[in-house]
């Protein structure tokens, strides 16, 4: 009986130290569609690591699908990896993926690869605790990594001469309007600020909405004004009082009825539902919404029209790449494995299919079928435009941000004027 | 007489120590800090500010708002979730039959999360899709906005209010089950009504469960965020603001969390305050 028991145990103590040298077994699995230069690799992997990525795709994000599919491809061909994804959805009142990479650096508890914002207010709060690793070195290790990516966009996500972050899909932003209820009814398409005005009463009179639009997260609508507004001319001249012009221009519209009755309370999944049934005639909004828009033939996008007194209009644009790779450098010293999935994500294989829903790639890859009425109307205004630059929210404080939309519905309700708020959110900035 | 040595007070003492030291003691101390101090982008730096973020706070007109709707929830709680929930109460334990049904469905609400009833009752509100434009338009009515900046703060708090009325009716129910049968069979003897026999007997034996239910409603008006953020986020014109939902604005939304842990410690503040004082007042009567 002592014996059988001491073989028992002999056993077992056999399977654990053979256990744990099967766990300490290099990957043998690649990763589809990798890159990775072998002469640079970094620590081994070990056989099972899980790798944390949070990204915006998620929630309504036309692109959730096509990531949910890539990951779990990956997923299928590398068996000892877990991709925990932690995605957020960034679509409505509250921007959940802000909140959660905040509290993420709050807590010293960054995700290992992150899909955020760039621009300098972003990487400046990133950066602060030297999380996040500079690109530089990884890209000059794998030149044909490298030149996958366009120079431009690369180059233009920069901060302080340091790549800390890859840029991925483009966007752009604009005036969406169904053509077909302005020919419906016989109304001049909204090409300048006269027809919007000229069109309002006619289209409340027949029960469509003239903008969607939310005033409780009037985001869209503000940066696309300021545009119109003041042009090349002072758009990088934070909170200048030429801006107070574009909020001037909201409350007129606000006015005459052409938001929805409950704009100031009302979703942005709401004001998408919207514009994409046919009850509102237009719609600020950017390139995610393309995917959902573009089946219907009479929708199209352009600049908004130049605001009274303003000096934009369809000579400038709202377009950029305001979102890029980030990987901590505690996962980059922890093993190859978060890199390996940044270079399956980046490979053009896999943009392409992400460039197929929207949005412009940074990466040289397959163009996807563009015909739809809605995309050429976009190529159209890209083209046409002699002034583009990204969104305020990636150049401005933001606190002074906040309160400059925030602001917004003070000034329609007139408890506040627009030099006001401008004022208010530049001593924030 | 081992066991009552200071070696192993401390010893058991110690991991409750700790948890409270680190999840409690040490982020508030942290607040205090941060309170003063201008810190933005939950950035690793901050500088001294003095009272920067209290003098703010004391011009700020939507502190003045939220304080306002905590005013306004404390006047409801108490009317709605201490005085309907001890009404329901009295009258469930009158009943003979079915007690236990009504017991469970009244106290429901408290299972369901803040953030689901919130989200329910935003969508019975919404002008577009919303459930009571619909039961309007059904009946030839046209459709209306329900959440205004009028309005707001009310909307807001009837999920509040619902959700907690079932937890004090079950903690009346079982102040109700401690006073002994005899005093009621006396008084019925001496030919009381249903009425003088709650106001004479139950509620004055009931004045414990009542001052303990009154403390935990008013210190909790301090603590709604979830059902209110979900419904309204503080708006419009942060009419429906509350303490909370403010500091979440400041800390998530404008990431400055200097002000935000000012907004912190004035909600402590307040609080200890409150409950202080109507221990005090409650305990003297």
């Amino acid at each position: 009986m002592k014996k059988r028991f001491m073989s028992i145990a002999a056993l077992c103590i056999i399977c654990l130290i053979a256990a744990s040298c099967a766990s300490q077994a290099p990957a043998a699995n690649p990763a589809p569609a990798s890159t990775e230069n072998t002469q640079s690799a970094p620590a081994p992997a070990p056989a099972g690591e899980t790798i944390r990525v949070v990204t915006y795709f998620a929630g309504s994000d036309a692109w959730a699908p096509v990531w949910k599919e890539v990951i779990q491809e990956y997923m299928t061909a590398n068996p000892g990896i877990i991709i925990l994804d932690e995605s957020q959805p960034t679509a409505g009142v509250n921007d959940m993926l802000k909140t959660k990479v905040q509290a993420d650096l709050a807590a010293n508890s960054p995700s290992d690869l992150m899909l955020y914002y760039t621009g300098d207010a972003y990487a400046e709060t990133l950066t602060a605790q030297d999380s996040y690793l500079d690109f530089t070195e990884a890209l000059s290790q794998d030149p044909e990594w490298a030149a996958g990516f366009k120079q431009t966009p690369l180059q233009s996500v920069q901060y302080q001469g340091k790549q800390y972050t890859l840029p991925y899909i483009g966007f752009y932003e604009g005036l969406f309007y169904n053509k077909g209820l302005f020919d419906k009814l016989g109304l001049a398409e909204p090409t300048s600020w006269e027809n919007i005005i000229n069109s309002l009463d006619a289209l409340n009179e027949n029960g469509i909405t003239p903008l969607a639009s939310s005033l409780a997260a009037p985001y869209f609508l503000v940066e696309n004004f300021i545009m119109a507004q003041v042009g090349e001319s002072n758009h990088r001249n934070y909170f200048d009082d030429s801006w107070a012009g574009a909020l001037d221009a909201i409350a007129e519209l606000h006015s005459k009825g052409a938001f929805p009755k409950d704009a100031m309370t009302l979703s942005e999944d709401d004001v998408r539902l919207l514009f994409s049934e046919g009850k509102a005639a237009m719609m600020i909004n950017g390139s995610w919404c393309v995917d959902s828009l573009q089946s219907n033939p009479d929708m199209r996008i352009i600049s908004m029209p130049t605001t009274p007194g303003g000096k934009g209009g369809s000579n400038s644009a709202i377009s950029g790449f305001g979102s890029g790779w980030y990987m901590t450098k505690a996962a980059a010293s922890r093993s190859g494995e978060t890199l390996k999935l940044l270079k399956y994500l980046t490979s053009p294989e896999i943009m392409a299919r992400f460039i197929a829903i929207g949005g412009s790639s940074a990466i040289y890859c397959e163009a996807p079928d563009s015909s739809s009425n809605l995309l050429k109307s976009a190529a159209v205004m890209l083209n046409t435009a002699t002034y583009i630059d990204k969104t305020l929210d990636s150049q401005v404080g933001h606190e002074a941000y906040e309160a400059m939309n925030g602001g917004v519905q003070y000034i329609v309700e007139g408890m506040k004027t627009s030099k006001e708020v401008i004022e208010e959110a530049r001593s924030l900035n | 007489m081992a066991v009552k040595s200071s070696r192993y007070w401390l010893i058991f003492i110690s991991p409750a120590m700790f948890l409270i030291a680190v999840f409690l003691l040490w982020p508030l101390a942290k607040t205090v800090v941060y309170s003063f101090s201008e810190w933005k982008n939950f950035s690793i730096t901050y500088t001294f500010a003095g009272l920067a973020n209290y003098k703010r706070m004391a011009a700020d007109s939507v502190i003045r708002i939220a304080l306002k709707n905590s005013g306004i929830l404390i006047i409801f709680a108490l009317i709605f979730q201490v005085g309907f929930s001890l009404l329901l109460a009295i009258l469930v334990d009158s009943v003979n039959h079915l007690f236990k049904f009504y017991r469970t469905v009244y106290f429901f609400p408290i299972v369901i999360s803040g953030t689901a009833i919130g989200l329910m009752f935003a969508l019975a509100y919404k002008y577009e899709y919303g459930l009571l434009n619909f039961f309007l338009t059904l009946f030839g009515q046209e459709k209306r906005v329900w959440i205004t900046p009028k309005t707001s703060i009310f909307l807001a708090l009837i999920p509040v209010v619902w959700q907690y009325v079932g937890f004090y009716f079950v903690i009346f129910l079982t102040g109700l089950s401690k006073i002994p049968a005899d005093v009621y069979e006396a008084a019925m003897l001496d030919g009381v009504t249903p009425i003088q026999k709650a106001i004479k007997i139950t509620i004055p034996m009931l004045r414990d469960t009542l001052v303990s239910c009154t403390v935990l409603v008013v210190s909790g008006c301090f603590r709604v965020f979830d059902t209110v953020f979900i419904i309204t986020k503080g708006g419009p014109l942060d009419s429906s603001q509350f303490l909370s939902t403010y500091m979440y604005k400041m800390a998530f939304e404008n990431f400055n969390g200097g002000y935000a842990s000012a907004i912190a410690m004035l909600m402590i503040f307040i609080g200890v305050f409150i409950t202080v004082c109507l221990r005090k007042a409650l305990k003297a009567q």
